[in-house]
């Protein structure tokens, strides 16, 4: 059982307190903020997500910058209490349509009308959008300028495809749009974070995946849906060893490592056709979250060369390769290498022609950053820099530099192969016909190439 | 609904309570929500709204839910205030729990519960009664809780009611919500009772595992959780569960999982087929695995389960160490848990692979992890003796790149290695030696100096070697200088020529003479008696053959280990201690309070042992120091003492003292025996003679004072002042010395209260005096403060009244800050200083009184004078912006009267406001003023909090960085030192050899001192200061340099 839950600013300004059991100090707010903007003397290391002051246990998840934090003086699940500070944020989300500072200040008194029926005591109720409708009465009040950003996973589909309704993923549940009646439609996302190492040679040391299905429903009446998934997807290595995936590759099958379904998901015709069935609660929720190490082809090959190129410089060339059909784009492409400490001066050279790109030496941390907006499938990019480094001696040069570090967003594309074969909506009504999004995108998470 | 709610937050102007007033009583139900609204808005603020109560509860009888829930909003927060007043809103409440609508009457039931004024929990029985037996879900779900709360106020209420049964027949409610709730509220009542209430046995069993598959994922948890204290009565029986459970796995809650995987590990130890363990086993670890794609907080927590899980069953995941390879963008906390966990799972079949990653890791930009990736590479080194010599291949690469923490950290882990693998790697230290004149902490320092004396014989040039460190001998942290002490006479033992035999010399020299490290000291002299008595038993001590070391990463005891895999998916998981470690549940609102002023000074005037202390102590109320005196305020508040284990000698040791607490046992004490010491020589004084010195009479402090008057004429107007000083002595009345005659001599005893002008600086037992008379300039001198003046005669009762004396929340390191403060400038010309001396030997020594603590009545003084530092009129305020400067705070402060002082804390370094600050105001009445209308006001947007303040300022600034407030581990960090501590009194006092005091003697001329060009001749002091200097930065810098 949780005794407080607050919801700070960057600032460390209380924008929402409540106090479920009085066991805590009223100070706790502060004691917090100021334990974890100064946990170490330098300031530079994170504060972990748990700590204990003066018998108070503090839990706390950053969320687009603002801090979710919960107290307790029992000995609790950390896992839960942690879950349930993200839950809360979705579900505060889904409520006012966008998570930021104003719109929660605007809305203080439907979010104390959502934790008051959240939590009872200290004891979770209930984190479903869907459940909790039939208890709240305020309404939500949506920021105008919320209508235009977005933020979470979502929001990535916001650049770059024209199929998707800018307003749609940030419409709170309950408020109807201006123009009155509800849209029917459902969104279902297929977002894959994609972590892969490769050696200094070139080849692939650890590649992970990371899925889920995420599923936004506007639909009235609750409809039941079907999900139908690849027909040959399997699930779990059979057994074998950790690092022999090869067996499975090139067979054509997706297989997962492990996945997990929303609690609304029904799984008795998954193992027959893959097909998942739920009726979809209302708000944002994961319908399935999967794991995958098979291995499968990464988005982009990264070659990164440092060489002494006379006293006191070097040079470094990257290349990047895009190995994804030439009809998808990738996004906000950013690459990043970190020089040895000496470096003291860096001169860029693009390819002839190049837009869109641009480069920089980053002095106070030593840091080249390359950026592209727009990568094309199958095309192939070259960055040389020339490093000049101090006079003062220096050790190796390879080995002070790197790993080559890449963040993008490649929307439509997924590198698991797993797919949504169908979205079905059942409903009698043969005129019925709700816009249905299905929606890929693959991002980076951690994605290393070592020198 | 029109508007923004944020506009509720816009209005501060005067009349708002009156306004509000009116709007609350307005005939229209939507002027009177937005009224309601406007109120809460104003309560979340945190401003005082608690007059309009009347008004807010008669808004409560209303159908419109949104209103009403706003209404009980309000109660719960001003309920407890207003008891009177909140029985108003009972009817009501009844009233709604007989409501047809389900949400209304789970409305009441809730809010009524936690409204905990005991007179309003009489009228809560019946209407739970009938909630707790509702037809809807919803209200019998709300009720259940409500039973625990009820506990929480009254239990026996709860029990006489029966409450208790009722909701044990909630467990086989039809609905799992209303299930999930009960068993919640029940494991709740049961960990905050002494009597068995809530025992699971197999039919509960049963059902709670049937509703687990129809609950929601919170409920989920409860009930795991509650199942995991169920004891499977035999194997099959726990199969059974674990086959239950295991589709919990799957789950996308994480909690779930973790819940789930402890109720497996659990009954797995019940379970003998190892075919099923191994199944279990194997499944497991995917959904272990998938943990660590969540969230980094919850990775985290995941990654903490994980290692324990690992220490007891490391099959689970020998094969999924690649999950555990660290993520670039992963945060630093991720990372250096999954470190911990490569290193339990790194094998000899994986070692290659974890070796290029660690490798990798070292050349990583973050400090802290790359240091932590050296030490993992030595641990594996450690752990898998076929891979050592790869590790060490690694170790020596790093060591190449020459980046020098990398090369350092490594040197330390080799050290280890050395340990491990005796004479088998030697041929590496070739290597380390180069990167000698690099090694700048004392950590890789003294693990280089180890290992040339270890390997003294082996090394052609160790002699040189160590000669390179010797020369900064005396700079050296302790450590380093005990590793140059052993290490030396290794080399003097494997190698008796003449230059490690001149070195040797220097070093026992330097660590006898020249030191005050008590540590350093005693292991100088056992080494120096064991070379002068027996060579040969020195060697067979020294060279002897040292204890292999193993592997500690799997450091956890095993009973622990047991115990917090019990507690897997707990708190306790995450701190890797057991619960009652940290759980402390405060129930009364008396520690609740104290908790509160986290501002708060030692000595709080009204603790009741303080009470009990002063009137214990009759000779110190009756004493004849005036009144008057004791009751100036004093500018600094007593030293704040730690609450260590009561070992008596501790307390010397903690204020930093021991130096000059250390007085020979062997010196009688003599109270009124030998004339006083000459402070003042005729030759100086021009012809004024004065001898002086602090004595102790009857549980009083005097400063005896002996006037020769060698002139040629007669000497009146005597006046004395003390300089500030540690213990803040000062004169408690005037000067009583007659006029003196030409040859004559008058004596006279002055009264001295203690805590009076406390300077700021380190401890010093230096007492600058200046004494005046008529005829004469003002003469200055230097008295030495003896330590036994504090003590009364029966030490052993006193120190006991010091030890009650301090609060217990304050830790050695504020001492020693308290102490160790930069030296203000003496306020006297230096040049006019006489020269006395400085270290003379004062004749009067206690008997064993090396314990610190202060006369019985200076301490009752004390008391009063912390009241008296604070008068009324000096303000803390707290909450600041960091944009408030200095000016804006007095600018503020100056609406309400006339401010004298005003201090904002800031951080020495930065310079930055800290958000706190101390305002003193001009009269009492100013300062309430401003508690009344300064308190909760918004000043730069934020909101400030204005009370009297404990203090009379900040604590003096905290060398380094300020870290915020301490946190248990750093408490616990202070008490282990403590422990260490203690164990060196103990050595100290078992001791058989008396050295003398280290001030008493002078190894060297006088002139020598002067332009000695050698490190060894520095002055005594100057080492006791840099000593003590380095040892007050680790006691306040929190890291403890081992």
């Amino acid at each position: 059982m949780i005794s407080q839950f607050f919801l700070l600013s960057q600032r460390g300004d209380n924008i929402v307190f409540r106090d479920y059991r009085g066991e805590v100090p009223k100070g706790s707010a502060e004691i917090f903020f100021r334990k974890v903007k100064f946990w170490k003397e330098d300031g530079q290391e994170e504060a972990p997500p748990v700590f204990n002051v003066d018998g108070v246990n503090y839990f706390h998840v950053k969320v687009v910058g603002l801090l979710f934090v919960a107290t307790t003086r029992a000995n609790v699940s950390p896992s839960l209490v942690l879950e349930l500070l993200q839950r809360i944020a979705r579900v505060i989300k889904d409520y006012v349509g966008v998570l930021n500072e104003d719109s929660i200040r605007k809305n203080f008194v439907l979010v104390y009308e959502l934790l008051d029926e959240v939590i009872d005591f200290g004891f979770v109720q209930t984190t479903s959008t869907e459940l909790l409708k039939s208890y709240i009465f305020n309404e939500p009040i949506v920021l105008e300028s919320a209508r235009l950003s977005s933020i979470g996973p979502t929001g990535l589909f916001m650049q770059g495809t024209k199929r998707m309704p800018g307003t749609a993923v940030t419409k709170s549940v309950v408020a109807n749009e201006p123009g009155g009646r509800k849209r029917e439609e459902i969104f279902v996302d297929i977002i894959e974070k994609i972590s892969v190492t490769f050696s200094s040679s070139g080849y692939i040391l650890t590649s992970e995946i990371d899925g889920t299905i995420q599923m936004k429903s506007y639909l009235s009446g609750n409809p039941e849906i079907r999900l139908a998934l690849n027909e040959d997807l399997g699930i779990g290595r059979g057994g074998g060893s950790g690092y022999d995936y090869r067996s499975s590759f090139g067979s054509g099958a997706v297989v997962l490592d492990d996945c997990n379904f929303h609690e609304s998901v029904r799984l008795d015709n998954f193992e027959v056709d893959k097909t998942l069935t739920l009726v979809p609660p209302d708000g944002e929720f994961p319908v399935m979250n999967y794991r995958m190490t098979q291995e499968f082809k990464p988005p982009f090959r990264i070659n990164a060369l440092i060489e002494e190129a006379g006293a006191h410089k070097a040079e470094v060339i990257l290349k990047i390769y895009a190995e994804f059909p030439s009809n998808i784009t990738s996004n906000t492409v950013a690459i990043q290498m970190p020089l040895p400490k000496y470096t003291i001066r860096a001169s860029f050279e693009l390819e002839p022609g190049a837009v869109g790109q641009t480069t920089d030496f980053k002095d106070t941390n030593k840091r080249l950053e390359w950026g592209l907006k727009k990568i094309v499938g199958g095309s192939e990019h070259t960055l040389r820099a020339r490093l000049t480094f101090s006079p003062e001696v220096h050790g190796n040069i390879t080995k002070e530099s790197g790993p080559v570090s890449m963040t993008f967003t490649i929307p439509m594309y997924n590198s698991s192969r797993l797919q949504v074969k169908y979205l079905q909506i059942a409903k009698k009504s043969g005129t019925y016909n709700p816009y249905r999004w299905v929606r890929y995108v693959t991002l980076a998470n951690s994605y290393v190439a070592r020198i | 609904m029109s508007g923004h709610d944020s506009k509720y937050f816009s209005t501060t102007k005067k009349g708002e309570i009156p306004e509000l007033k009116e709007e609350l009583n307005s005939q229209y139900k939507d002027k009177r929500k937005d009224a309601v609204k406007k109120v809460i808005a104003a309560m979340t603020v945190g401003k005082d709204v608690s007059s309009l109560f009347t008004d807010v509860v008669n808004c409560m009888q209303t159908e419109n839910l949104e209103l009403k829930k706003l209404v009980y909003l309000y109660l719960i927060n001003y309920a407890k205030s207003q008891p009177d007043l909140a029985i108003l809103a009972v009817n009501t409440f009844v009233k709604d729990s007989q409501d047809p609508n389900p949400l209304i009457r789970a409305l009441a039931v809730r809010t009524m519960g936690c409204i905990r004024v005991d007179k309003i929990t009489e009228y809560l029985c019946d209407p739970l009664q009938r909630c707790l037996k509702d037809d809807d879900p919803y209200v019998r779900k709300t009720a259940a809780i409500c039973v625990a709360k009820l506990y929480d106020i009254n239990a026996e209420l709860v029990e006489d009611r029966g409450f208790l049964e009722s909701l044990k027949d909630l467990i086989s409610d039809n609905n799992p919500m209303v299930v999930a709730n009960a068993v919640a509220a029940l494991a709740e009542i049961q960990e905050n009772s002494n009597r068995p209430i809530f025992e699971i046995t197999s039919h509960t069993l049963s059902k709670l595992l049937t509703a687990l598959n129809e609950c929601t994922e919170w409920g989920q948890v409860f009930i795991l959780d509650a199942l995991s204290k169920y004891k499977a009565a035999d194997a099959r029986e726990a199969e059974n569960i674990v086959e239950r459970v295991t589709p919990r796995l799957q789950h996308a809650n994480c909690a779930v999982v973790l819940s789930a995987v402890k109720m497996i590990l659990q009954q797995m130890e019940l379970i003998t087929s190892t075919d099923v363990v191994r199944n279990l086993c194997k499944k497991m670890a995917p959904p272990l695995v998938t943990l660590l794609s969540a969230e980094p907080e919850i990775q985290y927590v995941a990654l903490r389960n994980i290692n324990l899980i690992v220490q007891r069953r490391p099959t689970i995941l020998a094969h999924e160490i690649k999950v555990f390879f660290c993520k670039y963008n992963d945060p630093i906390y991720v990372k250096m848990e999954k470190l911990e966990i490569m290193i339990k799972l790194a094998s000899d079949r994986n070692i290659d692979q974890v070796l290029l990653e660690f490798k990798e890791y070292a050349t990583e930009v973050d400090v802290d992890f790359v240091r932590k990736a050296v030490r993992a590479i030595g641990r594996c080194a450690i752990k898998l003796e076929r891979a050592a010599e790869r590790c060490i291949t690694v170790l020596l690469e790093l060591i190449k790149i020459k980046v020098n923490y990398v090369v350092q950290e490594a040197i330390i882990v080799i050290k280890d290695i050395f340990r491990r693998y005796p004479n088998t790697y030697e041929s590496i230290i070739a290597t380390l030696c180069e990167s000698l004149d690099t090694l700048d902490e004392p950590e890789a320092k003294a693990s280089m100096i180890w290992i040339i004396g270890e390997y003294a014989e082996r090394i052609d040039n160790a002699d040189e070697l160590l000669e390179s460190f010797l020369e900064s001998f005396p700079e050296e942290p302790a450590h380093v200088q005990l590793q140059l002490l052993t290490a030396t006479v290794k080399l003097f033992l494997k190698k008796p020529t003449e230059g490690p035999q001149q070195m040797i010399q220097v070093v026992l020299n330097n660590a006898t003479v020249e030191t005050d490290n008590p540590d350093l000291r005693d292991r100088a002299y056992i080494y120096w008696r064991l070379l002068s008595t027996d060579p040969e038993a020195a060697k067979d001590v020294v060279l002897a053959e040292k204890p292999v070391i193993s592997d500690d990463s799997n450091l956890i005891d095993p009973s622990l280990l047991d115990e917090l895999l019990a507690n897997i998916a707990t708190l306790s998981s995450v701190y890797h201690k057991p619960p009652e470690a940290f759980v402390t549940r405060v129930k009364t609102t008396a520690q609740r309070t104290e908790d509160e002023d986290y501002g708060s000074e030692t000595g709080n005037s009204e603790s009741p042992a303080h009470v009990a202390d002063s009137s214990a102590s009759p000779t110190g109320s009756s004493s004849g120091v005036p009144y008057a005196a004791s009751r100036q305020p004093a500018p600094v508040s007593p030293a704040p003492a730690p609450a260590p284990a009561p070992v008596p000698d501790l307390l010397g040791d903690l204020i930093g003292l021991e130096n000059s607490a250390i007085v020979p046992v062997d010196q009688p004490a003599s109270p009124a025996g030998p004339p006083l010491p000459i402070v003042l020589p005729a030759s100086t004084g021009q012809g004024l003679q004065i001898s002086a010195q602090l004595t102790r009479r009857e549980g009083q402090i005097f400063y005896s004072l002996l006037f020769e008057n060698n002139t040629q004429v007669p000497l009146d107007g005597f006046m004395i002042q003390f300089n500030k000083n540690t213990f803040g002595l000062a004169a408690a009345g005037p000067l009583q010395v007659p006029q003196l005659q030409p040859g004559t001599s008058a004596g006279t005893l002055l009264p001295m209260v203690t805590f009076q002008n406390m300077s700021q600086g380190p401890p010093s037992s230096l007492l600058q005096v200046a004494v005046k008379n008529s005829q004469q300039p003002v003469w200055y001198f230097n008295d030495k403060i003896s330590l036994h003046v504090f003590f009364t005669d029966d030490g052993r009762m006193e120190r006991a009244n010091f030890l009650e004396f301090s609060s217990r929340r304050v830790r050695a390191s504020e001492l020693t800050q308290q102490f160790h403060q930069p030296q203000p400038e003496m306020p006297y010309p230096r040049e006019r200083r006489s020269a006395s001396p400085h270290n003379s030997p004062s004749p009067v020594r206690g008997r064993r009184l090396r314990s610190l603590s202060r006369s019985r009545r200076s301490r009752s003084r004390s008391h009063e004078s912390v009241d008296a530092s604070n008068p009324g009129n000096n303000l803390y305020v707290t909450g600041l912006s960091t944009r408030v400067t200095s000016t804006d705070l007095e600018k503020f402060f100056n609406k309400q009267g006339k401010v004298l002082d005003c201090h904002l804390v800031t951080d020495p370094r930065t310079r930055e406001s800290r958000g706190f600050g101390f305002v003193t105001m001009e009269t009492v009445e100013d300062a309430e003023r401003c508690i009344k209308y300064l308190d909760r006001s918004v000043l730069e947007g934020r909101l400030v909090t204005v009370e009297k303040a404990k203090r009379k300022r900040g604590r003096t600034p905290t060398p380094g960085r300020y870290q915020g407030l301490r946190d248990k581990r750093g408490r616990d960090r202070d008490r282990d030192r403590d422990r260490d501590r203690d164990h060196d009194c103990d050595r100290r006092r078992s001791r058989s050899y008396s050295p003398r005091r280290l001030q008493d003697r002078d190894p060297y001329p006088r002139d020598r001192r002067g332009r000695s060009r050698s490190p060894y001749g520095r002055r005594a002091d100057e080492h006791s200061d840099s000593y003590r200097r380095r040892r007050e930065r680790s006691l306040s810098g929190g890291r403890n340099p081992r």
